[in-house]
């Protein structure tokens, strides 16, 4: 009797990819209901206008995404973001060349990202607990190097490229290209690389990674490294565009971050995640503050429409979680 | 006879002084299935992981092709060819079953970028390989989604995609296997035995060593007993050989028996796979004793008797009337406790004192009026409860996990006795404790009956089941298959009800 029922391949579609679709589905139908509402929604402006405004989140997104995948997450990235802001603005007044001054502020990132990294892989601290620690740490940094006051940077015209710079004469500008980029780049890493292959594996099952031969601090510190410098970057790609450093502009950046990964299909307990629909989970968050705005819901209300939007999101695909 | 591939002699093995091999050997023929057997804790599974890297050993030496080698991990063990299926099978449930495979060696194009076509035609290689057994695996589905039989098939694979292979162990391999699944396993085996590879089975199973197996060696109490041709040897000649211990632990422990009325019937209990129609009934001042091998389904049962996991049918009755139990507050309301199995993660609050332990199961007897916790009672319930067993401790606000492991288990065993529940179920309550700690279980077990109550008493320590049970209920495979008076019984009578299904 050679029997092996169990051992036969779905023809099904697997749940995960149904998930996928579901999410789609829901994105979809956001756009096309608030489209109906407003006759400029899906204009080409307003396109633009949503991408841009996406491109902050999308890139604190790839972080949690990338970290999620490990089977951890960053909570500072939002202050990480405010404080690269900060420095990039300062420095520049100071009269530092500005790309000089956007170097040293990414290095914020990376100074955050390794102290989270090492707590986590060395001192046996969760990722929780290691981050929000950086991140109160860090809002002792902006109240003293602002005094919680936001100040303009309109004198320096070299400080606005980063987040205004028209590309090839379009309304696209190089926050869109920059996310684009980095989207692809990260896809690329996570399903071709070995380093992408590591991310799943230890995420997935710790002890068989570590097992396999792989190096697992390095997988993580890298992680968070990465997560930080991405969120400085997305720091001053918003101040930048605003043209003003504002001292709190990550806000809740490091959740609505973590949310648009769930929603994407992310598990909190590591090892699965698509980036791509991440992304969707992005485009979600971003066109519903913008559908809100034009369709005249109040900001107030905006935050509760928001939360029941990721319940729905959430619970319908859910029903595979049994 | 025929060449041998790899020898380990005189294998020494201690864990905090607890000696768990005591100078044992083996040798293994290529194109031979061999089995190491005994009972639970007799050492097989220890010898299996010093030769796979698992564990390092304390002394001895391993030869493979008349060398002396040496093997500290399992990186060591592989550069050998010696691999192994372990019982937690390491596998990436969010990986694809070809990654599965390859893990680290996926192959990679000239630029370092993984190259996806490749990898899926070598995992296609390696399942041609293993033949029909193998036919149905999808290897582009992922892990996860697959049974645990597929889950061992990539285990498998991963040995015979590293080429090298010349020795493969399976430790207990079919424990969460389905028959049909079981099957495929033996036609994989066979065939990768008849490639010259040779094989090591650790199981203690008879039925499935005599279906599979060519030569079989017999470990007791981590000493090595002998090895056997499989033609020349009986089930009779491996169970005398697996067992053969002294009783003189018990001999204090003498009682006189009042068996009074039923306190306790459970009635065609089912649950899945874990143990079908199974009935028990205890009586007052009696200790039943529940036997079986690991696997057996015992705990299962308890489990379900207790409210903790869900029954598919069954009924209770306790002292006659029928109840129905959803969960542990049923049951302790109708009077049964439960020591369970493990008890430092079920049966303490770690990080809580001894005191809140002592008191947590019957906090109704520590309150006042208003339900709020009385001081002066709790002190004195829990003073009560130290007197019990000789506790060593720095006195009830010492936390449990500054506890030795005989004196965390008096504390469990003395919450339940506080309680004054009817029932006692224990789970393996000596386990893991020293001898004067067992002793003492036994004397509160046999006190508790001589105040007409009655004890369940689940073990997988022949000596203690027949040492102080009145009867011994014996399961195997979710399946009663003996109910004994503990009267003139033997070792040899009571295990040869735990082999047969």
């Amino acid at each position: 009797m050679k029997t092996g029922k169990k051992l036969k391949p779905r023809r099904r579609l697997t749940s995960d990819q149904r998930q996928y679709i579901i999410v789609v589905v829901v994105a979809v139908l956001i756009y096309a209901f608030f489209s109906i509402k407003s006759p400029y929604f899906l204009r080409w402006r307003n396109i633009v206008a949503i991408l841009v405004a996406a491109a902050p989140l999308g890139l604190v997104t790839i972080a949690e995404c990338s970290l999620l995948t490990c089977g951890e997450w960053d909570m500072s990235c939002g202050n990480v973001a405010s404080v690269a802001g900060i420095v990039w603005g300062l420095l520049t007044i100071s009269g530092m060349n500005v790309w000089l001054a956007l170097a040293i502020a990414l290095c914020v990132g990376v100074v955050s990202g390794s102290i989270i990294g090492l707590l986590v892989s060395y001192c046996n601290m969760t990722a929780w607990m290691a981050s929000y620690g950086v991140l109160m740490i860090l809002q002792t940094f902006i109240y003293v190097l602002t005094d919680g006051l936001a100040f303009s940077m309109s004198k320096y015209s070299d400080f606005k490229i980063l987040g205004q710079l028209k590309l090839f004469g379009t309304d696209l500008t190089l926050p869109i290209l920059i996310m684009a980029v980095l989207f692809v780049a990260m896809f690329f890493v996570m399903k071709f690389t070995r380093f992408g292959r590591a991310m799943f594996m230890v995420g997935g099952n710790r002890e068989a990674a570590i097992n396999a031969g792989i190096n697992v601090p390095l997988i993580k510190i890298t992680n968070f490294i990465l997560s930080g410098v991405l969120s400085a970057l997305a720091g001053c790609m918003f101040v930048s565009r605003s043209g003003a450093v504002q001292p709190f502009v990550g806000g809740q950046w490091a959740m609505q971050a973590i949310a648009s990964s769930i929603v994407g299909g992310c598990s909190l307990g590591g090892g699965k995640s698509n980036l791509g629909m991440a992304f969707v989970g992005v485009l979600i968050m971003s066109g519903l503050s913008n559908g809100l705005n034009m369709i005249g819901v109040s900001p107030f209300y905006q935050y509760m429409v928001t939360g029941l939007a990721l319940f729905i999101a959430v619970l319908i695909q859910s029903e595979r979680r049994k | 006879m025929s060449e041998i591939i790899l020898k380990a002699e005189n294998i020494v093995k201690s864990f905090f002084g607890n000696r768990v091999l005591d100078h044992v050997q083996i040798e293994l023929q290529p194109g031979k299935v061999h089995a190491l057997c005994g009972e639970n804790g007799a050492g097989k599974s220890t010898l299996l992981k010093i030769i796979t890297g698992l564990y390092t050993k304390d002394s001895g030496t391993i030869y493979m092709d008349g060398k002396e080698i040496t093997v500290n991990s399992v990186a060591d063990a592989k550069k050998y060819g010696i691999y192994v299926v372990p019982q937690e099978m390491q596998i990436f449930w969010n990986l694809s079953v070809a990654e599965n495979i390859f893990l680290n060696d996926i192959p990679m194009t000239r630029l370092g970028i993984m190259d996806w076509k490749r990898l899926y035609k070598n995992a296609e290689q390696i399942k041609a390989k293993l033949g029909q057994a193998a036919a149905k695996i999808n290897v582009r589905a992922k892990a996860g989604s697959l049974s645990m039989g597929a889950w061992q098939m990539i285990e498998i694979m991963r040995a015979v995609a590293a080429e090298n292979v010349r020795v493969l162990a399976f430790d207990e391999p079919t424990s969460s296997l389905s028959e049909s699944e079981v099957e495929v396993l033996f036609d994989l085996i066979r065939q990768l035995r008849d490639r010259g590879i040779a094989i090591v089975y650790v199981s203690h199973k008879l039925k499935e060593i005599f279906a599979i197996c060519d030569q079989v060696s017999v470990f007791r109490d981590g000493r090595y007993i002998g090895t056997r041709d499989i033609e020349n040897t009986s089930s009779n000649e491996l169970v005398s050989m697996m067992i053969g211990r002294n009783l003189n632990l018990f001999d204090g422990v003498k009682r006189e028996k009042h068996i009074g009325e039923e306190l306790l019937r459970a009635e065609n209990y089912s649950h899945g796979n874990a143990y079908r129609n199974v009935s028990l009934q205890v009586r007052s001042g009696e200790i039943l004793g529940l036997y079986g091998l690991v696997g057996a389904g015992r705990t299962e049962l308890i489990r379900g008797i207790f409210g903790l996991d869900k029954i598919d049918s069954g009924k209770l009755f306790v002292k006659g009337k029928q109840v129905k139990i959803k969960n542990p507050q049923d049951a302790i309301r109708c009077g049964i406790g439960l020591v369970p199995e493990d008890r430092r993660g079920e049966g303490l609050m770690l990080n809580a004192s001894l005191k809140w332990n002592l008191s947590m199961a019957n906090l109704a007897a520590v309150v006042d009026k208003l339900g709020n916790i009385h001081k002066k009672k709790e002190n004195a319930y829990v003073n009560r409860g130290m007197e019990i067993f000789s506790v060593k401790s720095t006195g009830p606000n010492q936390k449990a996990s500054a506890l030795s492991g005989g004196n965390q288990q008096k504390i469990v065993m003395a919450k339940w006795v506080l309680a004054d529940c009817d029932v006692l179920i224990v789970d393996e309550p000596t386990r893991g404790v020293d001898v004067g700690a067992k002793a003492e279980m036994y004397q509160a077990m046999s006190d508790l009956t001589a105040q007409g109550k009655a004890v369940i008493m689940v073990s997988s320590e022949l000596p203690e089941i027949l040492g102080i049970c009145d009867r011994i209920m014996v399961m195997c495979e979710g399946q009663v298959t003996a109910q004994l008076k503990n009267e003139d019984l033997t070792e040899e009578d009571v295990i040869r009800y735990a082999f047969s299904a």
